[in-house]
């Protein structure tokens, strides 16, 4: 399971979803050598941005020229006994890139993020609209959640850690797959090593994880979901319950983390979504309001909405 | 107001054992029995009963040999009721489970015991037993005849106790189970578990506390059962049983079903006050140990800050 396999269907099977064709010149989309590729091998379309609901909406098309998408969310209602959390949210997060949610409290931001995984399904939710990871919807009737969950990752807003060693803490998912142990291991120190947390817990692996501070939990947290190599990291306000220094320390992993993961993070802390986000989306009352560069978004926001919110208005 | 009122308040359950034990003992006055009953003899004679009659043995036996199995089958079967109905069924069902499962809990234990002597009993000599013989004569206990006054003994009243204790059991785990935070569960999920993955490595070890408080309970409750217990055990063997078809005797449903001889025998009268003092320390112990599960998983559930 260590190896790049985006196939959302089965576990174990190695081949790319097979009715796939690209849009523009017909061609079969395969994986190439295990990864499904971004573009078309033929006349190198980038793959989901050629779908031509992405092309009507104007949030979604302004994100294509930032680079290959890897999540592309499309006319996404989330309801809950028929009232919507969120309501036709259009959003397609780039490869490789830090996108931050904010909004006020009840805006629908972590709803959004717990749609990217299928989460919201655990609360008996209505899903509408399409969640396509590297062109596959996740949602489709085939696809199996589990799978999605291996490849789009999640941390909390609290750590929570099991009530196991620091170890078993990290290898928890690749034991499901019944790993060889020695593969175990190895996945296992290479994630603490990723989080920063090898040269804290390397002596103590044995001990229990709720020994731990609260900043280390979150990043044990943060190493049991790397450790079954997802690309897409969804991060739930991780820092909420962690101290300035920790914080820190968990701001500069993400930050870290970027190279070879993509990482959405939902944030109440504007500061934060300045700090670590290349990109920064809007909520509002179960709406995006707006999604552009970070920088864009607290310096020349087009949205008023989106203005009253970053100069402390209301929120 | 409430503060001089608290003291004695909170002392009443403390006088109240006190008062129950010095009363059994007082009745049974220690020195005509003495403690001559533990042993395991139960040479039978009629009339009335000396100290060499009936040692508690046999009966402690027959109570721990029922509540066991009883309490085997009852886990299993509770801890799949309990999972299906937090984790698996939709949550009307699951509603429904638990309440059918609550209700069975208030049913009087005498009507289970009639309900085992009409209608399980019959089911139990023709077809079960027979069955149960063809199948697992192999197996200790298993084989061997029937007993001579018919389909009542040890299975079938381990049967009636496991149906008695399964509401109990069943709602102490579902609560264990419930009380497991949702956050390690959706952890659990975030990692690309399946639900069952989850339930066996993330709910089932956080939840290990509440679980066997769950499971010592039940025991408990399984021990002290005797109305339904004395009406399909026979009881009219006052023996070690050769196999679990044979009829036997639990401490419970011994004392139950004396009491009206042990108004004629003084000597009886005084051997069941006895036998109720151990059943009384049994069922301490047993509450105790429970409670002790129980404070564990409550500090277990704070350090994990379960629910804001």
């Amino acid at each position: 399971m260590n190896e790049r396999n985006d196939n959302l269907v089965s576990r174990g099977s190695s081949a790319g979803s097979p009715s796939r064709v690209c849009p523009k010149c017909g061609a079969p989309v395969a994986a190439v050598g295990g990864e499904a590729p971004l573009k078309c091998v033929r006349c190198g379309t980038p793959l989901s941005a050629s779908l031509p609901r992405a092309a009507t909406s104007p949030i979604a098309a302004a994100s294509e020229d930032r680079g290959e998408i890897i999540l592309a969310i499309d006319r996404l209602s989330v309801l809950a006994r028929n009232k919507p959390l969120i309501s036709d949210v259009n959003l397609h997060i780039p490869v490789g890139k830090v996108t931050a949610i904010i909004g006020p409290s009840g805006c629908g931001k972590t709803t959004l993020l717990r749609s990217m995984n299928r989460m919201v399904e655990l609360h008996h939710l209505q899903v509408k609209g399409t969640v396509r990871y590297l062109g596959q919807d996740i949602y489709g009737a085939q696809v199996n959640p589990v799978l999605v969950r291996r490849k789009i990752g999640m941390v909390f807003q609290r750590p929570t850690v099991f009530p196991t060693s620091v170890f078993e803490n990290v290898a928890f998912g690749l034991r499901l797959d019944g790993e060889s142990e020695d593969t175990v291991e190895k996945a296992v120190v290479s994630s603490l090593r990723r989080t920063g947390l090898w040269d804290e817990v390397k002596d103590a692996l044995d001990r229990p994880a709720l020994t731990l501070s609260g900043g280390q939990q979150q990043r044990l947290c943060i190493a049991r979901a790397l450790a079954v190599s997802p690309r897409v990291l969804l991060m739930d306000e991780p820092t909420s319950s962690l101290d300035p220094a920790a914080t820190q320390r968990v701001e500069d992993l993400i930050f870290e983390l970027k190279s070879d993961y993509t990482v959405v993070i939902v944030t109440h802390n504007m500061q934060q979504a300045a700090r670590v986000a290349d990109l920064t989306a809007f909520m509002y009352q179960g709406r995006l309001v707006e999604f552009d560069t970070t920088k864009r978004v607290f310096e020349q926001p087009k949205e008023k909405l989106t203005e009253n919110y970053i100069t402390g208005r209301f929120g | 107001m409430g503060a001089w009122l608290g003291s004695p308040v909170a002392l009443m359950p403390l006088l109240i054992l006190g008062a129950v034990v010095a009363v059994l003992l007082i009745a049974s006055g220690l020195k005509d029995f003495g403690l001559t009953f533990w042993g395991f003899q139960y040479r039978f004679v009629p009339g009335e009963p000396d100290a060499s009659s009936w040692g508690i043995g046999v009966f402690l036996v027959g109570t721990f040999l029922t509540a066991s199995l009883s309490l085997i089958l009852a886990t299993a079967l509770s801890l799949a009721l309990a999972i299906s109905s937090v984790v698996y069924l939709p949550p009307l069902p699951g509603r429904l489970l638990s309440m059918v499962t609550n209700l069975l809990a208030g049913i009087p234990s005498v009507v289970y015991g009639i309900w085992g002597f009409v209608v399980l009993a019959p089911y139990f000599g023709l077809t079960l037993e027979p069955s149960l013989r063809d199948v697992l004569g192999w197996l200790p206990g298993f084989g061997g005849p029937s007993s001579d006054i018919g389909p009542w003994g040890t299975l079938l009243a381990v049967l009636v106790l496991t149906i008695m204790i399964i509401p109990l059991t069943t709602a102490l785990m579902r609560e264990a189970l419930r009380s497991v935070p949702r956050d390690l569960v959706e952890a659990g999920l975030a990692v690309g578990a399946t639900r069952w993955e989850v339930v066996r490595r993330v709910r089932l070890p956080v939840a290990r506390n509440g679980l066997w408080s769950a499971v010592l309970l039940g025991f408990g409750r399984a021990l002290g059962e005797s109305v339904a217990v004395a009406m399909v055990i026979g009881g009219t063997s006052i023996a070690l049983p050769p196999n679990l078809y044979a009829s036997t005797t639990t401490v419970a449903s011994f004392i139950f079903s004396q009491l009206d001889s042990a108004l004629i025998y003084p000597n009886l009268f005084v051997l069941l006050v006895e036998f109720s003092l151990v059943l009384l320390v049994v069922a301490v112990v047993v509450n105790l140990v429970a409670q002790r599960f129980t404070r564990v998983e409550l500090a277990t559930a704070t350090t994990l800050g379960g629910g804001e």
